[in-house]
């Protein structure tokens, strides 16, 4: 018999709503919040300057309309609905943020960004184009640094490199737990749920107390492992039921009609592939004090194998060795509407899932209702195809 | 040009034992193949390609980009020696990695921005990993010596179109916008850049010896906005059928890439070539204040009545650049301004003329 979720879960899965009123304690409190909407953010940066960070990647379709009024309609709905939410004040995190941090990833954010500036204060940092060490670490230091003096200037403190240091090395811890949470989809069955691993790492973006936060992952990990191993699993064993790696970049809007039906219809997500999956995790700075701290931290970015970038070899290696790591079956690339990046890719990916001989899902949508019941088919369609597979496997064996 | 023009013209190339580059953006430093003694084209549209766009890509990405992919997958185009990537959008640069043949592909680093330290530097440094990988992969030497010759030449080319469109300044303009687009597509074609300067100038002069067809009460009309190749004829004859004539075409095809300029005296090369690219106004660049710049200029110099926007469907970063295109053209210049968007298709001719025929009379 299944088991219930632990009861941490369900923090996790109501941090974002939670957050919003904690937010406003800590600003109460004096705290300085910083915006950001993307992996390659330098996290150890905004936490040596002793800045709250939060996400800001917007999920409601409701600001949408507002955007529209100076945006293109045919524009991904997280753009727009990220500075529909910044036009209208209805996001509380925008709201409280002191400074928005922008990228220069997607065509579309970076050229919202300009606008965005209307509205708040922003710091926008330049991404290179080519993760290739000789060709581009040079600019993108360049840009780190830059980013860290800006950070400097706008709230009047100087960031050491001891400070720098100490967030390295805190940052790194997070990110090896936060690795560690997608291990627990290695398992057979799985020790956690796709849905639960989701909450958990989404539901870290919006929790603010460092420690706490922390040991809350460390207990749901523990458990997690500790209730695999006496037998008790999240999801029935059962040798058909598909493990899917789930991949594209903020998604978060659509898991209700993605991820959830997924596991609904008997699927595992085994692991979390492209925007915060396992994909920024696995890397972590450098801690050798004895190098410029800055390097190291620009050197960490640079690898992350976003699909912003050209040519994006990185991210195919290492979506061939995830589909062997996690003994996946299948592959699902869920993309925004006009994500030119992650929905062009997909095609690679394609590629790569069938040199691994696992098929591959592209499901492409916003953040409106109305084309649940064709997702829903299309992965019922998909898992059935993959069950049909593991059974004539299974014959033959 | 159709197929058995493209496969012709490359053969043609080999035959003079010239090897073949081609690139689809202005971004790329065209002085270095033509100092490597290379033929180069940039290509922005070609028609009658097999479809291979539709296999690959997604379906919403802008018709340039799925143009591109035509291209380069073409048969008639597989003899290519060279294809330059250049991480101009994301469309073009993620199409790029999906081609068939990556081992002719290189992929040329632009940046985001042109007013960050960063931007000088990363010129230089790409333009050397450009001139390296020529070296590499063909064996050709390229010495200063051969850039600045090189770059007299193109330097030129450039003059000549910015000549061509210069007829348009007197009132009435010398011709129909259409006239000087054609002859710049059929000119940019040929293989020996002296023959492309010739062509231009020629074209200038036979438009000028001709008396203008176009009355003095057309409305000028200053377009940009996205590479126009593929769409020009049903946005210009449009505009030029319904009381309007273009009297610029700031896009990349014309006055923004031809305006800039490469200093051949320069001591050193290097930074030439970033004087000359930095100074590209497109709306890859975050914020593209030189785009914004431009206009103001060729406004006042064209004596424009209007700036027409024509962007193409699902190019963010010229769609999403147009509020401010807006503000500027309606809040600081004060300029009645329209933004249209369109793709390769005739579906929306009709409905394209209304509103381009409305908005010329309202002028």
């Amino acid at each position: 018999m299944a088991n219930e979720l632990p009861k941490n879960f369900e923090e996790f899965a109501d941090a974002r709503r939670a957050g919003f009123i904690k937010m406003k304690e800590l600003k109460d409190k004096g705290k300085q919040v910083c915006g950001t909407f993307c992996q390659y953010t330098p996290a150890e940066i905004i936490h040596a300057a002793g800045l709250k960070q939060v996400g800001l990647c917007g999920r409601s379709y409701l600001p949408i309309k507002t955007a529209e009024t100076r945006l293109p309609a045919n524009l991904c709905p997280l753009i727009k609905a990220s500075f529909g939410h910044v036009m209208e004040d209805s996001c509380p995190f925008a709201y409280f943020s002191d400074l928005v941090v922008g990228e220069t990833t997607c065509d579309g954010k970076k050229k919202m960004y300009e606008l965005m500036a209307e509205y708040k204060p922003m710091q926008v940092i330049h991404l290179p184009n080519i993760p290739d060490y000789d060709r581009s670490l040079e600019m993108w230091v360049s840009e780190v640094r830059k980013f860290k003096e800006g950070i400097e200037k706008h709230f009047n403190i100087t960031i050491t490199d001891d400070m720098l240091n100490e967030s390295i090395v805190w940052n790194n811890k997070l990110r090896t737990q936060q690795a560690r949470l997608y291990e627990l989809g290695k398992y057979d069955p799985p020790a956690i749920t796709g849905v639960a691993m989701n909450d958990v790492s989404d539901g870290l973006q919006f929790m603010f107390d460092d420690e706490a936060k922390y040991e809350k992952v460390e207990a749901v990990i523990e458990e997690c492992e500790k209730n695999w191993h006496e037998g008790k699993y999240p999801v029935e064993p059962d040798p058909l039921r598909p493990r899917l790696i789930v991949s594209g970049g903020g998604y978060a809007a659509t898991n209700e009609k993605t991820i959830n039906v997924m596991e609904e219809l008997g699927a595992s997500i085994v692991c979390y592939e492209g925007c915060c999956g396992i994909s920024s995790l696995r890397r972590t700075v450098d801690e050798d004090t004895s190098r410029d701290p800055i390097v190291r931290i620009a050197e960490k970015y640079l690898e992350v194998p976003c699909a912003v970038v050209s040519p994006n070899k990185r991210r195919m290696e290492q979506v061939a060795d995830t589909i062997d790591e996690w003994k996946a079956d299948g592959y699902v690339s869920i993309t925004l509407h006009s994500c030119n990046p992650f929905a062009v890719e997909t095609e690679n990916l394609r590629r790569v899932c069938e040199s691994k001989g696992i098929p591959l899902l592209h499901i492409q949508t916003d953040f409106t209702p109305g084309d649940e019941g064709q997702i829903r088919t299309r992965i019922e369609a998909f898992l059935e195809m993959i069950r049909e597979k593991k059974r004539e496997a299974m014959s033959h064996e | 040009m159709n197929k058995q023009e493209l496969k012709k013209l490359i053969s043609d190339c080999h035959a003079a034992e010239r090897k073949t580059v081609f690139s689809f953006c202005s971004h790329v430093p065209e002085e270095i193949f033509e100092a490597a003694g290379m033929c180069y084209f940039r290509l922005p549209y070609m028609e009658g390609m097999d479809d291979s766009a539709s296999h690959i890509l997604i379906n919403n990405v802008c018709p340039i980009v799925k143009n591109v992919c035509d291209i380069c997958e073409d048969p008639s185009f597989s003899d290519a020696d060279m294809i330059i990537a250049e991480t101009s959008c994301d469309g073009k640069k993620k199409m790029y990695e999906l081609l068939s043949n990556q081992d002719r592909i290189y992929f040329y680093q632009v940046s985001q921005g042109t007013d960050r330290d960063y931007v000088r530097p990363l010129i230089k440094s790409e333009v050397k990993y450009l001139i390296d990988e020529i070296k590499k992969r063909f064996e050709i030497n390229v010495t200063d010596e051969n850039i600045r010759e090189a770059a007299r030449l193109v330097n030129k080319e450039r003059e000549s179109v910015v000549e061509l469109m210069s007829i348009q300044k007197s009132d009435p303009p010398a011709a129909w916008g259409v006239e000087i687009f054609e002859a710049l597509k059929g000119n940019r074609l040929l293989p020996d850049i002296k023959d492309r300067i010739e062509a231009n100038k020629r074209t200038k002069a036979e438009l000028l010896s001709k008396e203008t067809p176009v009355k003095k009460s057309a409305m000028r009309i200053l377009v940009t906005g996205c590479p126009m190749s593929g769409v020009y004829s049903k946005i210009i004859s449009t505009i030029e059928e319904n009381g309007g004539v273009v009297v610029a075409f700031e896009n990349c095809e014309v006055i923004k890439s031809a305006i800039r300029h490469f200093d051949t005296e320069k001591e050193d090369v290097m930074e030439a070539f970033a004087d000359c690219y930095q100074n590209t106004a497109c709306a890859i660049m975050s914020p593209d204040t030189l785009r914004f710049e431009l206009i103001k200029k060729l406004v006042k110099e064209y004596k424009a009545d209007a700036v027409l926007d024509v962007t193409l469907q699902t190019c963010h970063p010229y769609t999403v650049e147009r509020d401010k295109m807006m503000q500027l053209c309606k809040n600081e210049i004060g300029i009645p301004y329209m933004a249209v968007e369109t793709d390769t298709s005739d579906a929306d001719l009709g409905q394209l003329t209304t509103r381009l025929a409305a908005f010329i009379e309202m002028l």
